[in-house]
Formats: C-alpha cells, sequence, structure tokens
C-alpha cells in the first residue's frame, strides 16, 4: 500500500488530503482543513502532522507530496508543486468521471475549467481580481447582515422570491444591503439575492469557457446550496457538487502525487 | 409574457407582427391617440415604427450605420438605416438592454469597452437586431462600431465599409460617392442622382428647423436638456427623412406655443451637457430639475453645418461630416464649450464620462482646467449611458450637489 | 534621469539615446522606421520600463491605454522634453493623446500621422501621400534615392533576421534601423514551451517573465510589429507607394479588420509552437474585439491558447505565473496524449 499527500494552502484556508493506493484502487484515508493564517508552510506542516498521527501512519511512510494553492511557491517539505487549476481538474475528474465543466468558486477567486476524460484540462478562465462573486463576498456580506453564511443556502431553498443586489463591486453592494436592512426588507429575501448575485458572476466566465455536460462545483461556495441551484437555473443545467467541495484541489494533488513518483 | 422575454425569446413573433397591416395600423393608432398632446414624441415613435417595420421586413435591404455616416444617402435608396448605436441607447431606455450586456461578456470575455457596443453585439448575437446586408461605418466620432460591425460581420455575416475621413474633403466626398453607387449597383436603382437631391432638399429642410430649434433656445428654455440628450438619436438618424422635416418642425412648433403660452422655465442654475447622458430610467435629471438646475443646451444639439448643395450632394456631405464638432478634438470641443456657454448663458459645464469611451474620456480633465481657466466651473462625471451598473448614483448625485453649490 | 532597473537593456539604450539626441521617436508599427532612417534620424521605438502611473493620474483619467499612460508617466517623472515624436490615428486612446500631449506641449515637435483603415487602391495611395508628408517634413525636401538605399538596408536587415535567430526581440535591430544589437543575452534556444505571442502594446519585461517560468516566446506579433519579415519588393520607381501597401497590407496590429494574414500566419506556424499567449492590455479595444474571434479561430486550430490580461505594469505576477503554469501544465498533458 503506497500513500501520497496532497496539500493546498489558499489564501484563506488550507487543506491536505491523504491518499492511499494500491494496484486496483485509490482512497481518501483522510482530509484536514484549518485557516491558512499569516504562516502557510507551517500551518500546512502542521495539518500533515495531525493527518498522520489520526492514521497512525509517519511521514517516512508517504511516497509522495504534491503542493498547489496560491501558498504552493513558498512551502519547504515538497519541490513538487501543480496550479489548484490542474489540481481541481484532477480531482472532480476522481470524484465524477463524467465530469466535463468544474466551476470552482473559492474564498478568493473563481474559476471554470474545461477538462477531458482523464480530467487533463482543455481550457479555463479565472476570476482573481475581484471580490464579488467570491466567498469573500457572501463572508462580507454574512457579517453585515449577522447570519452565518452556513445558513445562507438553506434559508435560499426556504424563500419565494428575493431582492436583485444591483450593485457588482463588494464594497458598494455592502452599502446597498444595509439600506436594504434599514428599509425593513426580510433578511430571507436578500440572503436569497446575495446568492444570486455570486450565481451571476459566475455564469458570465462560464460563458466564457462554455458549458459540456455534466457540470459538476467545487470549492467552498459549492457547500452553499443557494448558490448552486441560482447558478443551475442561470446556465439551465443541473449542477453536481462533492461532499467536501473544499478539499478537491488538495485531492487532485494527492492524485498528482501519485502519478509523479 | 414580459416584454423582455417577448424582445429577446419571441423574435419571430415580432418579425410576424410588424409584417401584418393590421397590427401596424394598431399600433400606428395606437401610437397617435397615447400621444395626441406630446406630439414630438409621437413623431419619434411613428418613425420608430416605420423603422422596425422595415428592418424586419422581409425583402428590405438591411444597412447598419455609425452615428456620424450620412443617413442621406440611404433614404435615397429608400432605406431606412439602422444605427445600433441609437438602438442600444433606445433598448437602454425601456429597461431591456440587460441580457444583451450580458450575452456581450461572454462574447468578449471582457466589459472594458464602450457599454453602447456592449449591448449592440449582445442583441446582434441574440438576433434581436436582423442580419446586416451592408455595415457603414465613418472613423469618426470613434474606431468603435468599426470594431463591433466588423464582429458582427462575423457572427451573422453582411459586408462592411469603412469610410476613412483623413480631414480631406475631397478624399472624403469621392468615398461617400463610391458607396453610393456600390449600393445603387447592388439595387439596381436607375436614378440615383436625382434621389439624392430629394433626399438633400428634406435634409436641408429639417435643417432649417433645427437651427430655429436652436436660436429659439437661446432666449427661452420650456424643456430640460434632457429631452435634447434623447433626441440626439434622431439628429444622428433622421436627416433626409420626411420624418426629419417632420420630427424638427413638431419640435420648433412645440417651442414656441410653450413659449407663446408662458410655460416658461427660469432656471437657477443653467447648465451645459458634454458628451451624451444616461438613457435608462434614472431620477438624477428630475433631482437636477427640482434643484432648479436645468440642462440648456448640449454638445450633441451644437452640431451644425453648411446647408447641403444639391449640385454637389457628395462634396457638401464630406462638408457637413468634417465639420460636425461634437466629440471631436479636444480644441473643438473646448471652443464649442465656451461659444455655448455664452450663447445660452450657462453657469457651468457638466462633462460627462462613459465607461469605455476612451475617444471621449482622454482628454476630459485637460478640458475641464480649461474651461476653469476660463472662468466657467465644471465637472467630470463619471457614468454610463446604457448600463446602470456603471452608474453609481449617490456618488454622483453627491458629486453634483457640491458642484451646484460652487456654482451658486 | 530616474533609475531604470537593469531589467531590460533596450530601456539604458532608450534613455542614452534620449540624452543624445539625433533620433525620432515613434510609438506604432505604421510608422516605417525606413521613413525616418532615409532622413537622417534614428527612428526609436518608445517603450518605457513600467511605472505606477502617480503623476499621470493628475491630468488623465485610468481608463485608456496603460502603455501610453505609461510613456506619458516617464516622461512628466523624468522632465523629458522628447525632440520629436511621430503619433498616429491608429487607435483611439492614441488619437487623442495627440491632441492632449500637443496642448501640453509635451514635446517639441510632435508629428501626426493618419492611418487608413481601408487597404484598397485609394488608402493606399493616399498614405504614400502621407508618408512623402512626413519626409518632407523630416528631410525638407523628397529625395526618392535615399528612401530607395534605405529600404535596401532595412532588407538585408530582415533577411538577417529571419536567418540568424529566433530571438523574438531581434526585431528591434530592424525597429532601430541596426543602432539597436544587443539582444542575445539570455534567449533559450531549445526551449519546454513556445509561444507565439499575440499583443498590442505589451511590456517588454513580460518576456522575461516568460522566459524565467520555462516559456519561450518564438513569435511576437504586437504593436512593434512582428518577427514574420518579408521583404519589401519593387520598391525602385515609386518607393512611396510601395513602403505604403507594404505597411498597410502586411500582417501588423490587431486594429486591421482583415485577420486573415494572421490566421494564416499561425496555421503555418503551427507545427512549431505549442500554443499562443494573448496579452491582453487593459483597455485596449481593437484587442479586446478581435481577440473574441480570434481565440475561437487558434482553438480550432487545435492550439491552446492563454489569455493574459494586465495594466502593464506586471504588478499581479503571482496570479500571472499561475496562469502560465497551469497553461505550461495543459501542454505537457497535450505532449503526453499525442504520445
Amino acid at each position: 500500500m503506497k500513500y501520497f499527500l496532497g496539500v493546498d494552502i489558499g489564501s484563506a484556508t488550507t487543506k491536505v488530503v491523504l491518499l492511499s493506493s494500491n494496484e486496483t484502487k485509490d482512497n481518501i484515508l483522510g482530509y484536514a482543513i484549518r485557516e491558512t493564517g499569516s504562516d502557510g508552510n507551517k500551518t500546512a506542516l502542521d495539518l500533515i502532522d495531525d493527518l498522520l498521527k489520526t492514521h497512525n501512519i509517519s511521514l517516512k511512510d508517504i511516497n509522495s507530496i504534491v503542493a498547489t494553492g496560491y501558498g504552493r511557491i513558498k512551502v519547504d517539505f515538497t519541490d513538487k508543486s501543480k496550479t489548484e487549476i490542474s489540481c481541481h481538474a484532477k480531482g472532480i475528474n476522481f470524484l465524477f468521471p463524467d465530469a466535463r465543466t468544474v466551476i470552482d468558486i473559492g474564498g478568493q477567486d473563481s474559476k471554470v475549467i474545461k477538462i477531458g476524460k482523464n480530467g487533463a484540462v482543455l481550457d479555463f478562465v479565472m476570476n482573481d481580481k475581484c471580490a464579488a462573486g467570491t466567498g469573500r463576498f457572501l463572508e462580507i456580506m454574512s457579517k453585515v447582515l449577522q447570519v452565518s453564511f452556513d445558513e445562507f443556502g438553506e434559508i435560499h431553498l426556504k424563500t419565494s422570491d428575493y431582492v436583485d443586489i444591483t450593485n457588482i463591486c463588494t464594497v458598494f453592494a455592502e452599502s446597498e444591503i444595509i439600506t436594504l436592512i434599514s428599509e425593513g426588507v426580510p433578511k430571507e429575501k436578500i440572503i436569497k439575492g446575495i446568492n444570486y448575485s455570486v450565481a451571476k458572476r459566475a455564469v458570465a466566465l462560464v460563458k466564457r469557457v462554455g458549458i459540456d455536460q455534466e457540470v459538476v462545483m467545487s470549492g467552498g461556495v459549492a457547500k452553499n446550496i443557494g448558490v448552486v441551484k441560482a447558478l443551475e437555473e442561470l446556465i439551465g443545467v443541473s449542477i453536481k457538487t462533492p461532499h467536501e467541495p473544499q478539499i478537491v484541489g488538495a485531492l487532485g494533488a494527492a492524485l498528482f502525487a501519485k502519478e509523479l513518483s | 409574457m414580459s416584454v423582455e422575454k417577448l424582445v429577446y425569446e419571441r423574435q419571430n413573433l415580432i418579425k410576424s407582427f410588424v409584417g401584418s397591416f393590421p397590427v401596424y395600423l394598431g399600433a400606428k393608432i395606437f401610437i397617435n391617440a397615447k400621444y395626441k398632446e406630446d406630439k414630438v414624441t409621437k413623431i419619434s415613435y411613428l418613425y420608430a415604427l416605420d423603422l422596425i417595420k422595415y428592418i424586419y421586413g422581409k425583402k428590405s435591404k438591411k444597412v447598419m450605420i455609425n452615428i456620424f455616416t450620412p443617413s442621406e444617402i440611404f433614404y435615397a435608396l429608400d432605406i431606412y438605416p439602422l444605427l445600433p448605436e441609437v438602438a442600444s441607447g433606445f433598448f437602454s431606455a425601456l429597461g431591456l438592454l440587460r441580457r444583451a450586456l450580458n450575452e456581450s461578456e461572454g462574447i468578449l470575455g471582457n466589459s472594458d469597452v464602450c457599454s453602447v457596443h456592449r449591448g449592440i453585439l449582445g442583441l446582434s448575437k441574440l438576433k434581436v437586431f436582423p442580419t446586416p446586408d451592408f455595415l457603414v461605418s465613418y472613423t469618426k466620432p470613434c474606431f468603435s462600431p468599426i470594431f463591433s460591425f466588423s464582429l458582427i460581420k462575423e457572427l451573422n455575416g453582411g459586408e462592411i465599409f469603412v469610410i476613412d475621413s483623413f480631414e480631406d474633403e475631397e478624399y472624403l466626398a469621392s468615398q461617400i460617392e463610391r458607396i453610393y453607387y456600390e449600393l445603387t449597383k447592388r439595387l439596381g436603382v436607375k436614378d440615383g442622382i436625382e434621389r439624392l437631391k430629394k433626399v438633400i432638399i428634406l435634409s436641408n429642410e429639417a435643417y432649417n428647423y433645427f437651427e430655429e430649434v436652436k436660436e429659439l433656445r437661446r432666449d427661452y428654455v420650456v424643456m430640460d436638456g434632457k429631452n435634447f440628450l434623447d433626441y440626439a438619436g434622431m439628429i444622428f438618424s433622421v436627416f433626409g427623412s420626411k420624418y426629419g422635416v417632420e420630427f424638427f418642425k413638431t419640435l420648433r412648433d412645440e417651442i414656441k406655443s410653450r413659449i407663446q403660452k408662458g410655460k416658461i422655465i427660469e432656471p437657477k442654475v443653467r447648465l451645459y451637457w458634454m458628451h451624451l447622458g444616461p438613457y435608462f430610467k434614472t431620477d438624477l435629471f428630475k433631482w437636477l430639475n427640482d434643484k432648479g438646475a436645468y440642462i440648456v443646451f448640449e454638445e450633441s444639439t451644437s452640431v451644425s453645418w453648411e446647408r447641403l448643395d444639391i449640385n454637389n450632394p457628395f462634396e457638401s456631405l464630406a462638408k457637413k461630416l468634417i465639420n460636425l464638432k461634437a466629440f471631436s478634438s479636444l480644441e473643438d470641443r473646448i471652443k464649442v464649450a465656451l461659444e455655448n456657454v455664452e450663447k445660452y448663458k450657462a453657469h457651468g459645464v457638466i462633462i460627462f464620462n462613459q465607461w469605455g469611451c476612451r475617444q471621449g474620456s482622454v482628454p476630459t480633465y485637460i478640458i475641464r482646467q480649461k474651461l476653469v481657466r476660463e472662468g466657467v466651473p465644471s465637472i467630470v462625471i463619471d457614468g454610463d449611458l446604457v448600463d446602470e451598473l456603471n452608474f453609481p448614483k449617490e456618488q454622483i448625485k453627491t458629486r453634483i450637489e457640491a458642484f451646484l453649490e460652487v456654482i451658486s | 534621469m530616474e533609475e531604470i532597473g537593469e531589467y531590460f537593456d533596450y530601456y539604458s539604450y532608450l534613455k542614452d539615446k534620449i540624452n543624445s539626441g539625433g533620433y525620432v521617436g515613434y510609438m506604432c508599427s505604421y510608422v516605417p522606421p525606413e521613413i525616418i532612417s532615409a532622413s537622417g534620424f534614428e527612428p526609436l521605438p518608445i517603450i518605457f520600463p513600467p511605472l505606477y502611473p502617480e503623476r499621470t493620474d493628475e491630468v488623465y483619467p485610468k481608463y485608456f491605454c496603460p502603455y501610453i499612460r505609461n510613456v506619458n508617466e516617464y516622461i512628466l517623472r523624468n522632465g523629458l522634453n522628447l525632440e520629436k515624436i511621430i503619433l498616429t490615428d491608429g487607435c483611439d486612446s492614441s488619437k487623442r493623446i495627440y491632441e492632449c500631449w500637443k496642448e501640453l506641449g509635451v514635446s517639441n515637435s510632435i508629428y501626426f500621422l493618419r492611418i487608413p483603415f481601408n487597404s484598397d487602391e485609394n488608402s493606399v495611395k493616399y498614405f504614400a501621400t502621407e508618408l512623402k508628408e512626413l519626409f518632407k517634413d523630416l528631410n525638407g525636401g523628397i529625395e526618392t534615392e535615399k528612401l530607395v538605399k534605405t529600404i535596401d538596408f532595412y532588407n538585408s536587415l530582415r533577411d538577417k533576421i529571419r536567418r540568424d535567430g529566433l530571438n523574438p526581440l531581434s526585431i528591434f535591430s530592424l525597429l532601430t534601423g541596426e543602432a539597436y544589437t544587443n539582444f542575445e543575452n539570455n534567449y533559450d534556444h531549445n526551449p519546454q514551451v513556445k509561444v507565439y505571442l499575440l499583443s498590442s502594446m505589451f511590456p517588454l519585461d513580460f518576456i522575461k517573465y516568460l522566459h524565467s517560468l520555462g516559456v519561450e516566446v518564438a513569435y511576437i506579433d504586437s504593436c512593434f510589429g512582428g518577427n514574420l519579415l518579408e521583404r519589401v519588393e519593387n520598391y525602385h520607381k515609386d518607393p512611396f507607394y510601395v513602403i505604403s501597401e507594404y505597411y498597410l497590407k502586411r500582417t501588423a496590429c490587431v486594429r486591421s479588420l482583415g485577420q486573415e494574414k494572421r490566421i494564416e500566419n499561425i496555421k503555418r506556424l503551427k507545427e512549431n509552437i505549442d500554443g499562443v499567449i494573448i496579452y491582453t492590455l487593459k483597455f485596449c479595444d481593437p484587442l479586446i474585439y478581435q481577440s473574441a474571434r480570434l481565440r475561437e479561430i487558434i482553438k480550432t486550430l487545435n492550439l491552446p491558447v492563454l489569455t493574459i490580461e494586465d495594466d502593464y505594469t506586471l504588478g499581479n505576477k503571482g496570479q500571472i505565473r499561475t496562469r502560465v503554469e497551469a497553461f505550461v501544465e495543459m501542454i505537457y498533458e497535450r505532449r503526453k496524449v499525442s504520445l
């Protein structure tokens, strides 16, 4: 049995996936997520330590480690790195072999990736200039509304209509929402509107790459069923999501670790 | 079914409607009834109705032109030219441009270019505009239509003609002539020159009324200049057609009638507006009026040219084009602004900066500085003509309010 | 003069030339350096190192060509008065900056050259007249012989570049009339990944940055011109006409409406390159409009395309790096598959 580690050091959170592999099958043994903080390298090392302890495996049992994400360049425990684009493609391909379009909305950026049969990246487009349409937007709005964004999904499903958030810029949208609250607009409608706002930004990206079924969402925002549903409605195609969408990048990195050894 | 759905998803319905004579007649009667009192709006809607009927007609030649391409040569051939830039503004005014703008992001992968042209691309891609037979663009006021027309040609088809100017009347005249003769050949029109003469007479007649309107406004303000920003579409589209004559005559009559009836406005603050203004629904202009501020004249209305000579149609059209001093060079715009500020006794100037308009925005701060140095208070407003998402209304109002305080 | 980093050799050459004089600066690929050389001046493509445009923001809005804003910034910061410069109406930003620079007295002598959009017979004739006027302005008279000799020389330069090397920046020897030839430095002749760089204006440092990520630019297609260098032929009788036709009809500049030649070139080079990188300068309208279609067409040729959007400063190196690395990974995957 061989063991591989994939590490995804994002600007908001760091994820580690432990993969076990024999001749016939690859298996996700375990994973861990933690806030990156100021030292991504250290956070990753601590996370790896904890994860391996939990599974009674030592570092020397690990065949290979691959790092991805924004912090991949600074790590000292491996020299193998892959971009998160390739890793998300690989990871989704493992979980959904029929996936051909991946919509990844993370904490600070969003991307749409066209993938081939074996998870190869065929085309991609990214938005990393603007917080609008990313997890950051939801985080800020959740603070303004004093509602945890974990509840955004449920609330969305329970609410029938929504209020359109017209500002595309996060900063202005924040003022807009404060105004709506003061006008007595019910929070549920605002939340649903916020979800639609994020979905609409993603649609713009999707259109640049084109839709090929199956469509899968990854990244932290995929946990928000409201955004998923809104996106499904806007592109007219059903979207699948993995159980744990945040670890897709790290999973892909672990799979690359296997490939590269 | 909402109007938006109808326009974007059921175009074949619309096309068959306008094709059907009873529906067309019904629409005409409706417009005549609804706008019985507001005759100026009535004429513009009747023109729009005929334009729509023409461009969705089965046998008509569909020609897209940019705002400064001379409309006369097309009316001479019984063609109603479609001005996509004006149409983009029109759709925005009806609140129907959002889908087209979103669609354009998919085409361009970018939303930094002029939103008017983003709208044009979206409307073409979504087949709201018919597939053009010809696309004609002059190189002024800007190059955007040359590129958007070029993309439309790639997406939908059509033949593209670009009119280079070089500030050379002779060269420009020869190009206009070339295009006119090319079109007459294609359409099998034999009496090209005779038709052109008739159209030139109509254009001159319309122009006479247009000049009267401008003169009357020097002494009397009877309506806010926002109306004239809306009429800019007509200024670009109808010279050479009977609608041109009717429109400007009606406008002149309306102004005269209001003066007679004493329906005169005494603005507290008189403003000169540069570039165009937002077409989508906004309370900005009413808000200005409520503060006693009125637009008394606009750059877009200040266009003027020598009467066209029926014996030298192409040369005089070339002269007209070269002398269009709206949205033109830094020097011209400052000169025209100072002239108009004096003529129309403006207290200040609002210089509107359209998102994505390179030719307009590069010199704006310098224009403002020069005007201020000449003693004319001026302000630059960053906004958008057709995309309300690029129009931070409250910020703009705050800026203008401060400006008005400075002036008074 | 403010310190220019040693990042690019051409910048030092530029600095020296501006100090010593005897040059005519230009910023557009439609300006024939032959005309400048034939007038006894040194053609000088104006490209400055990227700076944060704080002085420029005082006089101009942010939303137009960042390359022009950068040139403006450099001029303002260093209090430069460019001896002579040629501007064109190649694009809306360029057309208006001429008027602004004229108004503000940025250079002693600015010449405005008009470029037709069309390339039919009349337009070629008209542009030939424009070029004659430019020549007269620089020379005081028309000496056709001088121009013919210069075209000879430039043809030999083109032959040399085609023969000698693949380093794309060798076109600078052509653009400066062989006054600048120092470009061999760190070009990798056996690169891992070779690309065709399509752009309008781009910071020269971008090439170096790509090199550091293992990507070599084999072909440039930009506002400086491209390095697909055909000779000028049949120019002895009417060199102005021939030069006019050559510059109007060749594959440079994303502003030209006929993109067929560009596509043909890419098709021809397909086997020699791994992909196409489109460096989209923010707010560059011609490129934004044209690249929409170009991207699709190049994809149908089964070539991977990467679009990098930047405001000339290469400020977001981390983001650019991620995209370029992902692009390289994509290319390696394709190679594996095709094996």
